[in-house]
């Protein structure tokens, strides 16, 4: 289904065509619930997280003020209710423990990675994510999958911009961690 | 934006373009919609003005300030500004006391400067900030 630009929708829904609410729905629904389940971890509570995500956002549509993508605003505030879903009182003093973090040639992981079939690339890449904070793997996940740049997901997670570069650079080298302590076991 | 170089890893990109978003069920639309169809009372309206005063009074502020500073000072160029003999010659004197409090203290270039001073390097803080840094939100610290 070809979509057309969120602010055409937007648009008709502020001006009363309430249906064409059901193409934004349609149109993000998958990242959504993507970004929900990475975080809460149980499809059915993802799913009546993402459907709460929907109806809240479309309840504040006429207070997003479009300084963002709504996309992001969007992501916001399904990462928002995701994590109030999940809040605990342990505040996050780090998001890694650095001391796991060894020295190792991400060049030489990736020649490992190469010679590997792209079904076991794949089923190394899903476990090294799992293995991951739940939060981490959704930041790398935006910013390597869906390719949302570091303002976007500063934005989507509240995070300051120099925050998420610096995290995101630690994850990166969890992550090929993780995947070289999976190639060798394999 | 452009990607950050650091974080450039064709490897990584590769591996991720390869994955599949998660998906919904199938009548998750269909769902979303019924819930919005059952509550008409939170059809979207405008932003109301009280809103958008809340969320910019500290500009709001800094005008009045600085339009008061400018009407009530004997700065040369401030001659210039429209309406300003009226606001002084007929205006000011109805503003009573409060008013012409201000009038000694802006009267004399030398006096002026320090505040002249202050709302200007407050003001450029605050555009600075606002528009170059972002405030972490604390909210966002906790996990589980």
């Amino acid at each position: 289904m070809k979509f057309q630009d969120d602010s055409e929708y937007i648009r008709r829904v502020l001006s009363g065509d309430v249906a064409a609410y059901a193409s934004l729905v349609a149109k993000h629904k998958n990242l959504v619930f993507s970004i929900v389940l990475k975080i809460v971890n149980n499809r059915e509570d993802a799913e009546e997280i993402s459907q709460d995500v929907f109806l809240k956002a479309y309840q504040s549509l006429n207070t997003f003020e479009r300084k963002s993508k709504f996309s992001t605003w969007l992501y916001r505030i399904a990462y928002n209710a995701a994590i109030s879903k999940t809040r605990k009182k342990r505040v996050e003093m780090v998001a890694i423990e650095e001391t796991i973090i060894t020295n190792y040639s991400t060049d030489q992981i990736g020649r490992n990675m190469n010679e590997l079939e792209e079904n076991d690339r794949q089923l190394i890449l899903e476990k090294a994510l799992l293995r991951l904070p739940k939060k981490d793997n959704l930041l790398i996940t935006l910013f390597y999958k869906n390719e949302n740049s570091i303002e976007d997901i500063s934005d989507i997670t509240g995070l300051s911009v120099s925050n998420v570069k610096v995290r995101l650079h630690r994850i990166r080298k969890k992550l090929y961690e993780e995947m070289n302590g999976l190639i060798k076991r394999n | 934006m452009e990607k950050e170089d650091f974080l450039s890893d064709d490897l990584l990109k590769d591996l991720f373009r390869n994955q599949s978003w998660e998906s919904p069920g199938d009548g998750f639309t269909g769902n979303v919609m019924k819930q919005i169809l059952q509550a008409p009372e939170v059809a979207p309206v405008k932003k109301p003005f009280y809103l958008i005063l809340r969320s910019s009074w500290l500009y709001v502020l800094l005008f009045l300030v600085s339009v008061l500073f400018l009407m009530t000072s004997d700065l040369p160029f401030t001659d210039y500004i429209p309406g300003k003999e009226y606001f002084t010659k007929n205006l000011l004197p109805y503003l009573g006391s409060l008013l012409s409090g201000f009038k000694p203290l802006v009267s004399n270039i030398k006096t002026i400067m320090i505040p002249l001073m202050v709302i200007l390097a407050g003001s450029l803080l605050v555009g600075f900030d606002h528009f170059l840094f972002r405030k972490p939100n604390i909210r966002h610290q906790t996990t589980h």
